[in-house]
């Protein structure tokens, strides 16, 4: 009769059962969130793991074969790494790609910083200063290779015009081995500068305005404050940008190298992705293309690491 | 403050003019230099000494560079793009969101594992991705320019994790509380807070969308497939005259500009307030 209705009596008895019915509900809570992870997720994880993880794993096992086209792969062991120690070509690539990367990483992070620290003072055409220095953002590595061939042009281009007017020289930028990839240096660093400009101006804008104010009434030049109040506080972004600019410079190299220099002159410009795109798809000597991508994944890999190990030395967050 | 210091800080502040006008100069001459070129007539490109300002002025570069580049090619190129950003943004979104405030077993090496992918170049796995896509016959398709390019959901994942892990999660706990279930607090609670950090992922990822290369270099092997970029480039190969190569170039890059000036208020919202600096 009254059964259903709880009297004192009976709200008394059911207490020592809540945690058990709260245990029961977490349990629920719990499982829905399963759930929703799930739906959340598993787009996601299948896209990954057929387009990035699958075709990863195919290429390891293609870099132990001798896959060429047109062939079938043979499992060959490390005799593919092995040939790469020997040659000359990975050897050029490497060393290219190494200088690509210790030429960008450093300039690029000191420009950009020096830049972002000098338009974060409170100047009066800021934002007109701004838009410049965001410009370059808009042009692709190919739009780039475009716009500096014909700048960087023997005869008659701005740039050569220009230092004919103090010495009558005609300097071959990207015909001359030894500055061809300096000059792709200078580009990448060029197309780096806007992004790593805008990071940098966003980080400190975080950076309490007293703590320069404090820094000039001390007496703290315009350098000294940025060397020792500025820099410190953006350490943070700055390791983010080695670490992005740093897979740029050595991967994204490739479209303008392919589309200004081909790897040449004399392969002064050919850099390791370069080198995967020349094997694997002007040659046709996939296995060779496969070890070289391994073993560009696993210095990218080392250096990563290194830099995570290393960071609590220098970042602070 | 003392005259000392006052004088001080204005000479300081003209050497940061001076330098920073110098720099200005240096990054946007490139641009400028192109600007002035893809106008000038075809004698005029390199005379010397260089003039900067064209004269005479030839606007029809513009239209000639145009039929070289060919209109469909920024259809192409935008149909793609669209189609890259609006995947990758709701994967990252989705998949960021669980990472951030749900809890599941595996969660956490998991999110290790997506994001350490960022460290294999794309170029390793294009060697096999391009067998594959050739295996599944969507050579000259969209799907196979996009699919694989929405495959690399490392990055958005990781973007939309460290943004959502900057929304208070008393709001979750709170909304939880009232009986809502995560995908509804997703929606309602979640995704709006959300609109600056997508602005900033969505103009990003439209860029590098839209100046894609070597992909879509060689899964694009027929007239009329091809993207902008893809097309410049072939520009550049053949002979065709360096006025109207400018143009060209000016052209590719103007959606991408016209995009900038729109969204540029919430690009910069949302790059501060993404969780990856400061």
């Amino acid at each position: 009769m009254s059964t259903d209705r709880p009297t004192p009596a009976t709200a008394n008895k059911a207490t020592p059962r809540t945690p058990e019915r709260e245990a029961w509900l977490q349990l629920s809570v719990r499982q829905e969130e399963w759930l929703w992870a799930g739906i959340l997720l598993t787009p996601s994880l299948i896209l990954f793991v057929v387009m990035v993880l699958w075709p990863a794993l195919v290429g390891l096992y293609l870099s132990f074969t001798n896959y060429r086209l047109p062939g079938v792969p043979q499992f060959i062991g490390v005799a593919q790494y092995a040939r790469l120690i020997r040659d000359p070509d990975v050897h050029q690539a490497a060393v290219n790609t190494f200088i690509l990367f210790a030429e960008v990483v450093p300039v690029t992070i000191i420009l950009s910083f020096l830049i972002a620290a000098l338009l974060n003072q409170p100047l009066r055409f800021r934002r007109a200063l701004q838009v410049f220095y965001f410009l370059p953002l808009i042009a692709s590595a190919v739009a780039t290779a475009a716009m500096f061939r014909y700048l960087l042009y023997r005869q008659g281009g701005l740039l050569n015009s220009a230092i004919s007017l103090i010495v009558p020289v005609e300097i071959d930028f990207l015909g001359d081995p030894n500055l061809a990839l300096h000059t792709i240096s200078v580009l990448i660093i060029w197309g780096a500068i806007p992004i790593s400009v805008i990071l940098y101006l966003a980080a400190l804008q975080q950076v309490p305005a007293e703590l320069y104010e404090a820094a000039a009434i001390d007496g703290a030049g315009v350098l000294s404050s940025f060397r020792h109040v500025t820099w410190p506080l953006v350490t943070p972004t700055t390791f983010m940008l080695v670490i992005l600019i740093g897979l740029g410079a050595t991967i994204g190299s490739f479209d303008l190298v392919r589309v200004l220099t081909n790897g040449g002159p004399l392969g002064a410009t050919t850099t390791l992705v370069y080198l995967i795109f020349q094997r694997g798809f002007l040659e046709m000597n996939l296995g060779s293309a496969a070890a070289i991508g391994y073993t560009l994944f696993a210095g990218v890999l080392l250096i990563t690491l290194f830099q995570f190990r290393t960071q609590q030395r220098w970042v602070h967050y | 403050m003392s005259y000392s210091l006052r004088s001080l800080q204005r000479s300081q502040s003209l050497i940061s003019y001076v330098l920073l006008t110098l720099g200005a100069v240096t990054m946007v001459m490139p641009i400028l230099y192109t600007v002035s070129s893809s106008l000038k007539i075809a004698r005029k490109v390199y005379v010397y000494p260089p003039e900067l300002i064209p004269n005479p002025v030839r606007l029809e570069n513009y239209i000639d560079a145009l039929k070289f580049l060919e209109p469909y090619t920024f259809v192409n190129s935008a149909l793609s793009s669209i189609a890259i950003v609006v995947g990758l943004t709701v994967l990252g979104l989705t998949a960021g969101f669980a990472f951030a405030r749900l809890s599941f077993p595996l969660r956490d090496p998991l999110f290790v594992f997506l994001v350490s992918a960022l460290l294999i170049p794309g170029h390793v796995t294009i060697i096999p991705m391009f067998v594959f896509i050739n295996q599944l016959g969507w050579v000259n398709t969209f799907q196979g320019l996009v699919l694989p390019v929405i495959g690399g959901v490392s990055l958005p994942i990781f973007w939309f994790r460290q943004f959502f892990r900057t929304v208070p999660s008393e709001l979750y706990d709170a909304a939880r509380i009232d009986g809502a279930n995560p995908g509804q607090i997703f929606l309602s609670v979640y995704l709006p807070e959300a609109r600056p950090a997508i602005a900033a992922y969505g103009v990003l990822t439209f860029l590098g969308a839209w100046n894609l290369y070597l992909w879509p270099l060689l899964i694009l092997r027929q007239q009329g497939t091809e993207t902008v970029t893809l097309r410049l480039a072939l520009l550049q190969a053949g002979s065709i005259e360096p006025q109207l190569a400018m143009a060209g170039t000016i052209l590719s890059m103007l959606p991408i500009l016209i995009l900038f000036i729109v969204a540029q208020r919430q690009f910069i919202q949302g790059i501060s307030r993404s969780g990856l600096v400061g």
